[in-house]
């Protein structure tokens, strides 16, 4: 009698817990359909020629703080349609931050690149030796690989049979692959201060002054590191790896925040 | 003592009449230009009761009469005195002028001084024909007190260059102001000028010296600034207008009529302080209006660039690199050096823009005065080349030149250029939005186009900042963790386990170890000798099956090992014998164990022993 109840209560728990479950889960298809429907919005305005509609419901989707590279990469051809190169070019590079080996977000980069002449740095050989994947999974690799070592390590410890090599050899691999994914991410982060001219004219000067010498004029599109922010200047670094100050107006990061 | 060091002085100007007296004549320099005044000095020898002219008419120049030094040498008892008249030459326009001789009264004598030649050439503030002019004015009082006193402490006056000049043409105008020096005066500001139709700059800095005019010493005060006319016609300058504080001596306030020679003995500040006090009076000095006349640019000839810089201007060019890529910048410094309306010029006009691409410049001026007439004004700009350019493109700036009285274009000189490197792309030509046609995706790519847009559903839920920064990172590392914790509990109970069997065997080896050595000795009563073999026995079946060796009975230790029948019988024999010997009294314990029967036994525990499970 006791077991039937017993019984009886598992499998109502059972079936609390997949109400759960699917009620999380229509919540979260709910959730991402609202955007979906906006996108696609965006998607038919722009089809109709509307660009500056279709701009508009791209950046609310934006504003409300929900991210896709799809969505910035859609946002960079209405851009583009716009006349706006710099900003296309803005969206671009935010559509590969998020998804590194979008095909078509590096193909309208290029080409919108290649109109505006925008400067960027010449590839170096952190660049190289990075494979283009998404950084979490960097971060997820590098977790993986520093447990590994500690269990590694745990065996070596406690195991009675010190001559046994393999946990050695495990260990070793794992550092060698955890040094290379905290490389990784280490070389991503330093894309944390990437910006982007986004003005027609961005004039880079010695001093964050308006009639201080003129050290380069950076095409709209290129590429710059934000060092430090002062009043209306920024100080940034370009691409020839010379810094100078840019008016703020003219530059917008690439990394975004939701609200 | 005052008495004293006047009654010598008389002494010696009465000695210094007995040389006789003489006149000379010079220039300070005898060539100049327009707007640069120089000084003509006539030197009296011999004699300080000379009349002289307070102007000079000389036409084309304006000399005026500024101040006077008086020195008195000794020489071997040889006392001469002399007077040093000076007079501000100012040229009107460019030529070769002569100062006539001038005739002056010494002592009853008329002396007359040799003509002096000046050669004045052009520039930019001397143009036109009309001379330069000074007006001055005396001072009142603000309510119009003492306007007797008032007259007597200041006077100003407004010097110009010219008094004709065209729209836009900046004019240096001095404002000077003369105190007489035996007053204390304070200013509390500067003059204020009344000038409608033009724009004025700010006062700069007063210069101020004792000089001495007509026979007084005044305090001299100059401010100088320029004026630039806005529209053409008859325009009016001034009055400027000066407030100021002076600390009038009560004796002097005294009319003296018969004073004479003696009012300028006794017009020192010696006698003042010892002959009286002082009153405070608030005064304005006040010069004359002077006009202006003002001409209009000309409409004829004016360049399509002109900005309205008016003056005489010369350009200078810079820019490097002079080597580069194509869509790399040149950094483009034109300077603009002169004498004008600097505030009117603006940046030089690129003529060839085919091929370049221009940012807007930056500009700095750069005063070489105290009022910003003449300087230089340095435009600096970024050019891109967009193809292959052997020269910098024609830039252009223009000016109204007052002097020639007309426009002139200046060039930035070409310099060489190298530029190497593929051209920038053209811009495509993308349909406008407003042009795009209607309805239709743009889904067909060409290779001038983009891609189309993404259509399928959006990853959504992305951010731009890496995991390790979210807290469900760090979250699912419990998973590990606790695994590792799991991982650690297990082994060390196990090795807890794996120390308790080895503890176990080594004390069924050391039992073992002691029951062998009682076996094995031939003193050993029978008792003694099949206890210690059962017991052996015992610990040998235990050692494998983690059990107590006191709890396993004969019959099982025979049948926990695979035994031949001889060895199991011997061990049957063995457990009987030890029961029977249990039993049996003390009499079995005197005797000893035959050797026959002790090898039986050692052979029958050696074969349980080494049997396998």
């Amino acid at each position: 009698m006791h077991a039937i109840k017993l019984k009886r209560n598992q499998a109502g728990l059972f079936k609390k817990t997949i109400m759960l479950i699917a009620v999380a889960s229509l919540t979260l298809t709910a959730w991402a359909g609202d955007f979906q429907k906006d996108f696609e919005r965006a998607n038919q305005q722009y089809d109709l020629g509307k660009f500056n509609e279709a701009e508009a419901f791209y950046n609310s989707i934006i504003d409300a703080g929900h991210f896709s590279p799809e969505l910035f990469y859609n946002l960079g051809n209405t851009e583009f349609r716009l006349n706006k190169s710099g900003a296309a070019i803005l969206n671009y590079e935010r559509a590969l931050a998020l998804s590194p080996n979008n095909p078509e977000a590096r193909a309208n980069l290029i080409f919108v690149r290649a109109q505006t002449g925008a400067k960027i740095a010449p590839e170096d050989w952190r660049d190289r030796i990075v494979a283009s994947l998404d950084v979490n999974i960097y971060c997820w690799a590098a977790a993986c690989s520093a447990w590994i070592i500690i269990f590694a390590l745990a065996i070596i410890l406690l195991k009675s049979r010190p001559n046994n090599l393999a946990p050695w050899l495990v260990a070793i691999c794992s550092v060698a692959f955890l040094s290379y994914a905290i490389f990784a991410v280490y070389h991503f982060e330093q894309n944390s201060s990437l910006g982007i001219v986004i003005s027609k004219s961005a004039e880079a000067r010695f001093a964050p002054v308006d009639n201080s010498t003129l050290v380069a004029a950076l095409p709209e599109g290129s590429r710059v590191w934000v060092l430090e922010r002062r009043g209306p200047w920024i100080y940034c670094m370009l691409p020839d790896n010379s810094r100078a100050w840019i008016s703020s107006d003219a530059v917008e990061r690439v990394r975004l925040h939701a609200s | 003592m005052a008495l004293i060091i006047s009654a010598l002085m008389l002494w010696f100007l009465q000695q210094a009449k007995a040389v006789d007296p003489t006149v000379a004549a010079t220039l300070s320099s005898d060539s100049t230009e327009v707007g640069q005044p120089v000084e003509l000095n006539i030197q009296i020898n011999g004699s300080q009761r000379a009349q002289v002219p307070d102007k000079i008419d000389v036409e084309g120049l304006t000399v005026i009469h500024t101040g006077q030094q008086t020195q008195v040498q000794m020489q071997n008892f040889t006392i001469t005195s002399s007077v040093m008249h000076t007079y501000t030459v100012q040229p009107d326009h460019a030529g070769k002028f002569t100062i006539p001789a001038i005739t002056i009264e010494v002592d009853g004598k008329k002396l007359t001084t040799q003509p002096l030649a000046l050669t004045v050439a052009g520039n930019s503030g001397g143009a036109g024909s009309s001379g330069g002019s000074s007006s001055n004015s005396g001072a009142s009082s603000p309510n119009g007190q003492n306007p007797e006193v008032a007259n007597k402490i200041a006077f100003s006056e407004i010097v110009l260059p010219k008094q004709t000049a065209y729209v836009g043409e900046t004019i240096p105008i001095e404002i000077r102001v003369y105190f007489d020096a035996s007053v204390r005066v304070q200013m509390n500001s500067v003059p204020t000028v009344k000038c409608e139709g033009f724009t004025i700059q700010n006062l700069t800095q007063p210069h101020q010296e004792q000089i001495e005019k007509n026979g007084r010493r005044y305090n001299f005060v100059s401010f100088k600034t320029a004026i630039t006319p806005v529209k053409s016609g008859k325009l009016t300058l001034g009055p400027a207008t000066l407030p100021y504080v002076a600390m009038v001596p009560q004796h002097r306030r005294a009319s003296r009529p018969n004073g004479g020679n003696m009012d300028s003995f006794f017009d020192d500040d010696l006698f003042n302080g010892m002959l009286g006090g002082y009153t405070q009076e608030e005064l304005t000095v006040k010069s004359n209006e002077t006009d202006l006349e003002i001409k209009p640019l000309p409409a004829t000839g004016q360049p399509g660039n002109f900005s309205g810089a008016v003056g005489l201007f010369s350009m200078a060019t810079e820019a490097s690199p002079l080597k580069l890529n194509t869509g790399d910048p040149i950094t483009l410094k034109l300077k603009i050096s002169g004498r004008g309306n600097f505030d009117m010029i603006s940046a030089p006009h690129i003529v060839e823009e085919i091929g370049w691409r221009s940012y807007p410049p930056s500009s700095k001026f750069t005063a070489d005065d105290d009022v910003g007439i003449s300087g230089s004004k340095t435009f600096e700009m970024a050019l891109i080349p967009e193809e292959k350019k052997a020269k910098l493109p024609v830039v252009e700036f223009s000016y109204f030149d007052p002097i020639a009285e007309k426009y002139v274009t200046l060039n930035a000189d070409r310099l060489p250029i190298a530029v190497e490197g593929q051209g920038t792309p053209a811009p495509v030509a993308q349909a406008s939005p407003a042009s795009q046609p209607v309805s239709t995706p743009i889904a067909a790519k060409s290779v001038n186009d983009i891609n189309y847009l993404l259509t399928g559903p959006a990853h959504w839920g992305e951010s731009f900042d890496p995991i390790f920064t979210e807290p469900v990172f760090w979250k699912s590392q419990g998973v590990p963790f606790l695994a590792f914790l799991a991982f650690i509990g297990f082994q060390v109970n196990r090795r807890k386990g794996k120390d308790a069997v080895a503890r176990r065997l080594a004390e069924a080896r050391r039992q073992k170890s002691e029951l062998m050595k009682i076996l094995q000795r031939e003193d050993t009563d029978p008792a003694t000798f099949y206890s210690a073999a059962t017991r052996y026995l015992q610990v040998e079946a235990a050692s494998r099956s983690n059990r107590n060796p006191a709890s396993i009975a004969s019959a099982e230790i025979i049948t926990m090992r695979p035994l031949d029948a001889t060895t199991g019988n011997a061990l049957q024999s063995i457990f009987a014998t030890h029961e029977e010997l249990h039993y049996a009294g003390e009499a079995v314990t005197r005797q000893k164990t035959p050797p026959a029967q002790r090898e039986s036994v050692l052979d029958a525990l050696k074969k349980f022993e080494n049997a396998r499970d």
